[in-house]
């Protein structure tokens, strides 16, 4: 048998500061060419293990690594990670990152530069890899106009043009909306352009996958300790340890969570219309967490319009805004990218200056932005929480209450640039729940979250709900929208196109296509039957998950 | 691309250094002002910026001249040409402060020319391949300008999750939140580690792309051409033509000029 490409043994990775390991004691090998999906919940080492294939682990990022890891024939540790580069080609979730030069042909030549590529050939090689991604016409566009589907696509044939015998996709779609996700992993789990050469072997984690169809040959999943819980053909592995999974919070293919759903083994082969009495009877038995009742009204925009500044010249972004938002009740904004979604959420929360119409907000809106880190003022979680309350008597009970309902007790002294992606996620909105806000807006609040962190923020999102206050979020998570949402307003070129009860806005498929929007395959499904409630079906999928976890 | 877009970024560089050498001691105000009207005219002639943005991109340096200007004229000693109420304006003051202001027009009327007829990326390359850069310092810098692009975008959404939150954020009339010292050194912070972790990224993308690894080929290079080097050599031309005319008519002062 041949040598394999990669070769790890007994590999655990411990970063400073952190008190567990992961991944812990891996062995994995990889032959040349194989394609492996790497699965496991948050924590469990899966992007540690594809960084220290490509040496950044411990090269570039400070950690303890313990075992042996070998890429074609060298040991990762013993070279740098500009040497390993000639081998492994590296891809990772953040596209304002995966990009580093101004201009797009600049960046895909940059890597062909820095191998010595002699300068005649580097012209047709970055045509040719920028055409193999469907980006082409993007050659001579400046890096910054770009959206983060583009970047990615860029990034991908920057990393492809290099030729890596080794490709590691660290959640290349975590941070993209639905559509820029879908044509990016209908390259990344396809059959890769490799220019003539033979195709690369992969390590792809990704947690948004749509379909189970072109999923890789081979799975490899982590468990929560960090160590290898199965390694085998998809199909079987997903068969025999999907419940697991799913329980663990990994992403698993719809059909898994189907065939939980409604009581059968994973490796059944029931689909969504197998299933569908018993899926028709569950979404109807249980109709979700909580009635929804709506309170008065506590924010009511009409005929609003937003500036994107003070000048009299700046663009008006949003207009035409006709929007109630009600105590108790959960409205979801829609749209694509661009759309307009954060600008209206902006000028809800009284930060664009309205250049006509009214928005009457009985009490201030607070505010969650996109990126956590970009909205941290002090240097300790606790600090963070009680940011907004200084000054008031029960400043401290507050502040000790909100870490207790966030789940952020055992990290009140720690830092929160330190924190963890997911909970970062959770003490931006603590620390503005903190200060009980009548109206609560969220700017895409799962954005880059796995499914079970988005879902618990989804949670999040109810409770806050049902504590009286008015929650409004932009998403492009549907299912998500349909799980938690009891109104669904859909943004379209900076104008409001259409507002409802969630069922009535989901099932309009012309109305979401109009909007670019793209209804995912079990939302599909949904719409397609008659009389099946949103609410109950999305519940029914959870809880079959769940139930997992309490038999075992 | 015009004709001053098409020289080698490192060449003009090195002239437009040369120029401010010169001028270091030189202190009387007809040697800077013929330099001045060259250069304006060679930039004009040359299309490279339209008169109007030419004008507006002066201002700094001409605001910045005048506060020099004065300074010199009311302070300076010297035989006195005229009283401002408890200031007296001398001769020498006059000559030397409008030496200085011209001076500082100059030196601005070049770094506008190269400025706008600079491509970032070229004059990285070109500073790489002529002045010997190291490739891992010169695309720091590229990294760094893909960071400062964000920052400001950044420290609206920092002051504005203050605005949303803290009890004392006053509001300007457009929404905006009001600056404080205090916010400002606040926000700061975070702007800092923000950057600083977008860095960090950034470089762990450019070293896994190779940068570092060895010897690198380079895509577009920017070779010196025969139109740099006459760029140059008619540059530096001008250039001593002005100061040999000046020194010949006796119009050209030192630096003794400042001591009278």
């Amino acid at each position: 048998m041949p040598e394999p490409l990669v070769t790890v043994r007994g590999l655990t990775v411990r970063f400073p500061r952190r008190d567990v390991a992961s991944p812990v004691d891996v062995d994995l090998d990889v032959a040349a060419g194989e394609r492996v999906l790497v699965l496991g919940p948050s924590g469990s080492g899966k992007s540690t293990l594809l960084r220290a294939l490509a040496g950044v682990v411990p090269h570039s990022v400070d950690a303890d690594v313990e075992g042996r890891v070998a890429v074609a024939g060298r040991e990762v540790s013993g070279v740098p990670v500009a040497r390993l580069a000639d081998d492994v080609g590296l891809l990772g979730q953040d596209p304002a990152s995966s990009v580093a030069l101004p201009r797009v042909d600049d960046e895909v030549a940059f890597g062909l530069e820095n191998a010595a590529v002699p300068p005649g050939e580097i012209g047709p090689a970055v045509r040719e890899s920028l055409a193999s991604v469907g980006a082409a016409h993007l050659a001579g566009r400046q890096t910054r106009t770009l959206s983060g589907g583009e970047l990615q696509r860029v990034a991908l044939a920057a990393v492809l043009a290099r030729r890596p015998r080794l490709l590691l996709l660290d959640e290349p779609t975590a941070m993209l909306d639905p559509a820029s996700a879908a044509a990016v992993q209908r390259l990344t789990l396809g059959a890769l352009p490799s220019g003539g050469g033979p195709p690369p072997a992969v390590l792809v984690v990704d947690h948004h996958l749509q379909d189970a169809a072109t999923l890789p040959p081979r799975v490899v999943v982590l468990d929560a300790a960090g160590r290898v819980a199965a390694d085998g053909p998809t199909a079987s592995v997903l068969a025999d340890r999907g419940a697991e999974l799913a329980a663990g919070g990994s992403w698993v293919p719809l059909e898994t969570e189907v065939a939980l759903a409604v009581g059968q083994a994973p490796g059944s082969g029931i689909g969504l219309d197998g299933a569908a009495p018993r899926l028709r009877a569950l979404a109807c038995a249980d109709r979700g967490p909580r009635p929804s009742a709506s309170g008065p009204v506590r924010l009511r925009a009409r005929d609003a319009a937003f500036r994107a500044g003070p000048q009299r010249g700046a663009p008006v972004l949003v207009r035409d805004v006709d929007l109630d938002l009600n105590a108790g009740t959960v409205t979801a904004l829609i749209g694509a990218n661009g759309s307009g979604k954060t600008s209206l959420l902006l000028g809800l929360a009284g930060l664009l200056p309205r250049a006509a119409g009214t928005v009457d907000a009985e009490a201030g809106a607070g505010m969650v932005f996109q990126f956590p880190e970009r909205q941290f003022l002090t240097r300790s979680v606790a600090a963070e929480v009680g940011y907004g309350l200084c000054g008031r008597p029960d400043a401290d009970a507050r502040v000790a209450a909100t870490l207790r309902r966030f789940d952020l007790e055992p990290l009140a002294g720690a830092d929160p640039f330190r924190l963890s992606g997911g909970q970062q996620r959770r003490l931006s909105i603590a620390a503005v729940a903190a200060l009980e806000p009548g109206v609560l807006l969220l700017d895409e609040p799962t954005f880059g979250q796995d499914r079970a962190h988005a879902l618990s923020v989804g949670d999040s999102l109810v409770e806050l709900a049902a504590g009286g206050a008015a929650v409004a979020f932009s998403t492009h998570d549907l299912r998500l929208a349909g799980l938690v949402a009891d109104r669904v307003v859909v943004v379209r070129g900076g104008r409001v196109a259409a507002s409802g009860p969630t069922e009535e806005v989901l099932r309009d498929g012309a109305l979401l296509r109009s909007a670019g929007l793209r209804r995912p395959r079990l939302l599909d499904w949904w719409a397609a039957q008659d009389g099946v409630p949103l609410r109950g079906l999305l519940t029914a999928l959870r809880r079959g998950v769940a139930a997992e976890v309490s038999v075992a | 691309m015009t004709p001053l877009e098409r020289l080698n970024p490192t060449v003009k560089l090195a002239v437009v250094t040369a120029v401010s050498v010169a001028l270091l001691p030189v202190f009387d105000p007809w040697t800077p002002t013929a330099l001045y009207v060259f250069a304006l005219a060679g930039l004009l002639a040359a299309r490279q910026v339209r008169s109007r943005a030419l004008l507006g991109a002066q201002v700094p340096f001409a605001l910045f001249g005048l506060g020099t200007f004065t300074v010199n004229a009311l302070t300076r000693g010297g035989s006195v040409v005229a009283e401002a109420g408890p200031f007296e304006v001398t001769d020498d003051g006059l000559s030397v402060g409008a030496a200085l202001a011209v001076r500082t027009l100059v030196v601005g009327v070049c770094v506008v020319g190269f400025v706008a007829s600079t491509d970032p990326a070229r004059l990285l390359t070109s500073l790489q391949l002529q002045a010997r850069l190291p490739p891992r310092v010169a695309f720091a810098v590229v990294a760094g300008y893909r960071v400062l692009d964000e920052l400001p975008e950044q420290w609206t959404t920092i002051l504005r999750a203050h605005a949303v939150r803290h009890p004392s954020a006053r509001r300007r009339r457009d929404g905006g939140p009001r600056l404080t010292p205090a916010l400002a050194a606040r926000a700061a912070l975070t702007l800092l580690v923000v950057a600083l972790r977008r860095g960090e990224r950034l470089a762990i993308t450019m070293e896994s792309r190779g940068l570092g690894a060895g010897p690198r080929t380079t895509w577009r290079p920017t070779p010196v051409r025969r139109a740099d080097v006459a760029f140059a050599v008619g540059a530096l031309a001008c250039l001593a033509a002005v100061l040999a005319v000046s020194a010949w008519t006796g119009r050209l002062a030192g630096p003794g000029a400042l001591t009278g």
